[in-house]
């Protein structure tokens, strides 16, 4: 049974799709902030308004505002950062008896959790260097701004790196990671989707960003990246994945349909339109097997690694 | 080692380096000692030790790699590589003065990725590769990871 004055949610839904909106991949701005970052934002503001004095009213509230947003949205991000609030919630909860205390604790967690995704982008980056050698070829997908700040931050160092970036289509998130590299004055190279493999010889490494990361250290990205991850297998090219730890889901796909799929609608090449629109979705899966590193902030890990350090940070 | 092991009474057959790939099919297991274990269960052992793990895996031949735990190390493959040994280990100087347009290498290490090692077998037990990270981390805190 709610408390007599359940908290007003109407607010949700509409702040989330601003925040949601301006963290999406054409939108994205070079130090903004993911669509997990938003959420946590979001449940953070639900807290400091709810007029709940239990910690269980407080849960309900933030349960039913995690709801509101997940019916927004099927990015997985999202639902993971909602799932991983949660968790410390109850941590907090257990650790702390007084209501407000608590409250006072997970408002403070709450509002840097902004802060910390910029610092460990920072630390990614820092691992990165090592494996970014002067006068490497470098192959990036989509738009993924730890992967910008690692790309940035190279160039900044005085190392000569030669960037490929595929168009990414349909959404185009290959040229938006390009304006934010020329608005840094990092030269880069736009190449077609289909000529990923093509050049893949001129490849020294490919740095790909990540929407979730499964429990088996397999990752959630935009379209394509599985292929790219097969050509790199391939051709035995190091394939690296940079991600903050706040994206580990407890998920286990065993196919390219185990996790929530998003469909796009897309036009057809200009001057086709009388003929089909392709079938499109958002992300692909990519494997495991396929994944040499992940450069997360809590350190360089193998994917075998990563099940260890979800279970640690979901436990 | 042909000549330590006949010291120790037991026979052994010296072959060419060359030679390995063709008498791999005779082979039951291949052990080999590792210079260093890296972060992510790749080797990094004497020259010659990658044609000798390829060839193992072309004829579905373990490869077991013996390695004290000191061994174990928290850096990747990936980072800068040591550096190589001096040109005249593989070129006589001597035979120099009449070259020309030669450049020299001479790399210190091997480096063996993981998927080509069977087992690792070190003091305390035996692990397969994808574990070293498990081992690292009851060796070292991860904050030691970037110095």
């Amino acid at each position: 049974m709610s408390s007599s004055t359940a908290d007003d949610l109407s607010w949700v839904s509409p702040l989330f799709s601003k925040l949601f909106d301006e963290s999406h991949a054409s939108g994205k701005a070079a130090t903004g902030h993911s669509p997990a970052v938003a959420a946590v934002k979001v449940l953070t503001e639900v807290i400091q308004k709810s007029k709940a004095s239990t910690m269980m009213g407080l849960q309900i509230t933030l349960g039913e505002a995690a709801d509101l947003m997940k019916a927004k949205t099927t990015n997985i991000a999202v639902a993971s950062a909602c799932e991983l609030f949660a968790r410390f919630v109850t941590r907090t909860s257990l650790d702390t008896p007084d209501f407000y205390d608590c409250k006072q604790k997970l408002l403070e967690r709450g509002n840097k959790f902004a802060e910390n995704s910029e610092e460990a982008r920072k630390n990614i980056a820092l691992l990165v260097d090592g494996f970014l050698k002067d006068g490497a070829t470098v192959l990036t997908h989509s738009m993924s701004r730890v992967v910008l700040h690692a790309l940035i931050d190279a160039t900044r160092k005085g190392k000569a790196v030669e960037i490929l970036i595929p168009e990414s289509r349909h959404d185009g998130s290959g040229y938006v990671l390009a304006r934010h590299l020329r608005d840094a004055g990092v030269p880069f190279t736009m190449i077609m989707d289909a000529a990923v493999a093509h050049l893949m010889d001129r490849v020294d490494i490919v740095l790909i960003g990540a929407e979730a990361v499964a429990e088996n250290g397999g990752i959630i990205n935009k379209m394509g990246t599985y292929q790219i991850a097969l050509v790199a297998n391939a051709l035995n090219k190091p394939f690296y994945v940079l991600a903050e730890t706040f994206k580990f889901t407890r998920i286990f796909p065993l196919t390219q349909t185990d996790f929530p799929q998003q469909a796009l609608t897309v036009k057809p090449v200009p001057g086709f339109e009388d003929l089909q629109a392709p079938e499109a979705s958002l992300a692909d899966y990519t494997p495991p097997n396929l994944i040499s590193l992940l450069f997360t902030e809590i350190g360089v890990l193998t994917p075998a690694a990563v099940s260890d350090n979800l279970i640690a940070m979901y436990l | 080692m042909a000549v330590n092991l006949a010291a120790a009474n037991i026979d052994s057959t010296l072959i060419d380096d060359a030679a390995v790939f063709a008498l791999m099919a005779r082979v039951n297991k291949v052990v080999i000692s590792a210079s260093a274990i890296l972060a992510d269960g790749s080797l990094l052992a004497v020259p010659g030790t990658h044609l000798l793990a390829l060839s193992c895996k072309s004829h579905s031949v373990p490869l077991i790699a013996l390695s004290g735990m000191y061994k174990v190390s928290m850096a990747f493959s990936g980072e800068d590589g040591g550096g190589g040994g001096g040109p005249g280990e593989v070129l006589p100087f001597e035979e120099v003065a009449e070259l020309e347009r030669v450049h020299v290498d001479n790399p210190s290490f091997d480096h063996i990725p993981p998927s080509l090692v069977s087992l690792l077998l070190t003091n305390y037990g035996g692990y397969n590769t994808s574990y070293v990270y498990r081992v690292l981390g009851e060796y070292y805190n991860s904050e030691d990871a970037v110095l």
